[in-house]
């Protein structure tokens, strides 16, 4: 009976109409409905998928092994390379796809991702981790153009370099650079004598007016000035000078810093998948060297 | 440069299909598609220098690339793979003219510009590189799928399809698939985002997967591999080329 199933779950027919359903579910999710990628149809067509796969290969495993060990008997003619690596070599890539769907299903349960956008000096927490960003630069070619981003991180004292495409590493974390640009600032000063420094988008404020940094033209601060008592009320754009005061705030110079968008992540799937490809690619690059010996 | 090398696209093509009595046409066409292809070759790696890093970073270099492999294939196996099948070189020229032609008209820009840091990794050429090989075997596949479809004698058609299709199974998924998710890894944290560029390639794969198992498991007949060949690169050609026209997403090639 079980190996009934096996046999039907594992068959050529069963794995086509599979992948048909997987197929068509992954392409309903594009673009944008990212949520078919975590329903349950997609979830059970992944599945399925896995069971086809593993229905495969069991058999076929357990096939290899016996031929291995009559091969490796007294007397027996010994198996032709080509033609072993050219047997084998599917099964591997189906291991590694396997391993692949697990690793998935793991960071898919269990991967914690979160991503900050942080001016350099600023901090953040995640989880148990302070994250400050210590400084951050354009890295030049010999002929001037920008070949990366490089950014220094300190992670609960510990010190982590990191640039676009070479993730940093701390603590079983992974961190990623995404983004780094530069942004205007502004000084603002309050009616306390408290100074902050704004980003494009926040604000300060005051007793009777509400003042939103909305960036700079010609070197000058553009601010969107709301009533304090009608937060929803109409806005006027005004550019502001240095040192000119809008009630009880006093707006400063205008300035410039880094901006850096990173993301943390914590993965347990990460290994699997690693593995999964490693397999992956084993298996390829052995089946087409077993077709290249056998057919030429 | 890519307009001299359309014109001796086309003259090798024509010559491969006039040459099957005449022996000294298909020699010549030999050195003209050889010509062709040095011009292609010079021109990546003229554009190549003027970045200072391999020119695969666009659609523009995608498919001088592929149409770049596509003539060194047809060259390099010319006897050994293709057993100098006169029809098989015609085709599969002419198939690369038709990539060439889209490649000089208005529709792709050929604006050189010097990549982001984020297309700056050797991962990144790495899977530009090996899905594009990928593409060219498919599509040789599919011309001889369709070259199977339309002469008596199809035998030889039919083992460079097969073979074609193997090996650019190997080639697409390992650069396609695999070296594009490493690459995603270091750049984006993740391997896999559902990228409809990746949602499609993965559909790809899994046409192509079908086809070797229809073909080697369930040994299906040739008249129906013939025609899943030049079905399946249709959803190649939808991968590479549709899903940058019409959905939006991450690749820019």
């Amino acid at each position: 009976m079980l190996r009934r199933i096996l046999g039907m779950v594992g068959s050529v027919p069963f794995f086509l109409g599979v992948a048909v359903l997987f197929a068509a579910v992954a392409l309903a999710g594009t673009p944008g409905r990212d949520y078919i990628y975590r329903s349950a149809v997609f979830l059970a067509a992944g599945a399925l998928l896995a069971l086809s796969l593993l229905a495969c290969l069991i058999p076929r495993a357990v096939r290899r092994i016996r031929d291995l060990r009559r091969s490796g008997a007294p007397g027996a003619r010994p198996a032709v390379r080509p033609a072993v690596i050219a047997r084998i070599a599917p099964d591997i890539i189906h291991a590694g796809i396997f391993l692949l769907i697990a690793g998935g299903t793991v960071s898919f349960a269990f991967r914690e991702q979160q991503q900050y956008v942080l001016p350099v000096g600023d901090s953040a927490v995640h989880s148990d981790l302070l994250i400050s960003v210590r400084g951050g630069q354009e890295v030049l070619g010999a002929d001037g153009s920008l070949r990366n981003w490089q950014i220094d991180l300190e992670v609960n004292g510990e010190r982590v370099s990191v640039k676009t495409n070479r993730p940093g590493r701390s603590r079983g974390h992974h961190f990623h650079l995404l983004q780094f640009e530069d942004a205007a600032t502004v000084l603002v000063t309050d009616g306390f004598g408290s100074e902050h420094t704004l980003l494009a988008g926040e604000g300060v404020v005051g007793p009777q007016t509400a003042l939103l940094f909305a960036g700079t033209r010609n070197g000058q601060a553009v601010f969107a000035i709301v009533p304090a008592d009608t937060a929803d009320g109409p806005a006027e754009y005004v550019v502001v000078r240095e040192g000119t005061g809008i009630g009880p705030l006093e707006v400063g110079p205008v300035g410039q810093i880094s901006l850096v968008g990173i993301q943390v992540s914590r993965d347990p799937g990460r290994l699997p998948l690693g593995g999964g490809l490693v397999i992956l690619t084993a298996g390829l690059l052995l089946y087409g060297f077993g077709r290249w010996r056998r057919h030429g | 440069m890519a307009e001299a090398a359309l014109v001796l696209l086309f003259a090798s093509a024509l010559m491969f299909a006039l040459s099957r009595q005449r022996p000294r046409l298909r020699a010549a066409g030999r050195w003209v598609l050889g010509a062709a292809g040095v011009l292609l070759v010079a021109l990546i790696v003229y554009r190549s220098v003027r970045i200072s890093f391999p020119a695969l970073t666009g659609t523009y270099e995608g498919m001088l690339f592929t149409s770049a492999v596509m003539t060194l294939l047809l060259l390099l196996f010319e006897r050994r793979l293709f057993g100098g099948d006169h029809r098989i070189m015609a085709a599969g020229a002419g198939a690369t003219f038709v990539f060439l032609a889209v490649l000089v008209s208005p529709v792709i820009p050929s604006t050189l510009m010097p990549p982001v840091p984020i297309l700056r990794s050797h991962w990144l050429v790495l899977h530009v590189a090996f899905a594009f090989v990928g593409l060219a075997l498919f599509t040789l596949g599919a011309v001889s799928g369709g070259v199977g479809l339309g002469v008596a004698d199809p035998a030889n058609a039919d083992k460079v399809r097969d073979d074609a299709i193997a090996a650019g199974f190997v080639f697409y998924t390992t650069g396609g698939l695999v070296f594009g998710a490493i690459w995603a890894e270091a750049a984006w944290g993740r391997f896999w985002g559902w990228d409809p560029k990746e949602t499609w390639a993965l559909v790809t794969t899994l046409t192509y997967a079908a086809y070797l198992h229809l073909r080697y498991i369930r040994k299906v007949g040739q008249e129906l591999a013939r025609w899943f060949a030049i079905g399946a690169w249709l959803v190649a050609g939808f991968t590479f080329w549709g899903v940058n026209s019409l959905l939006p997403g991450l690749h820019s090639y």
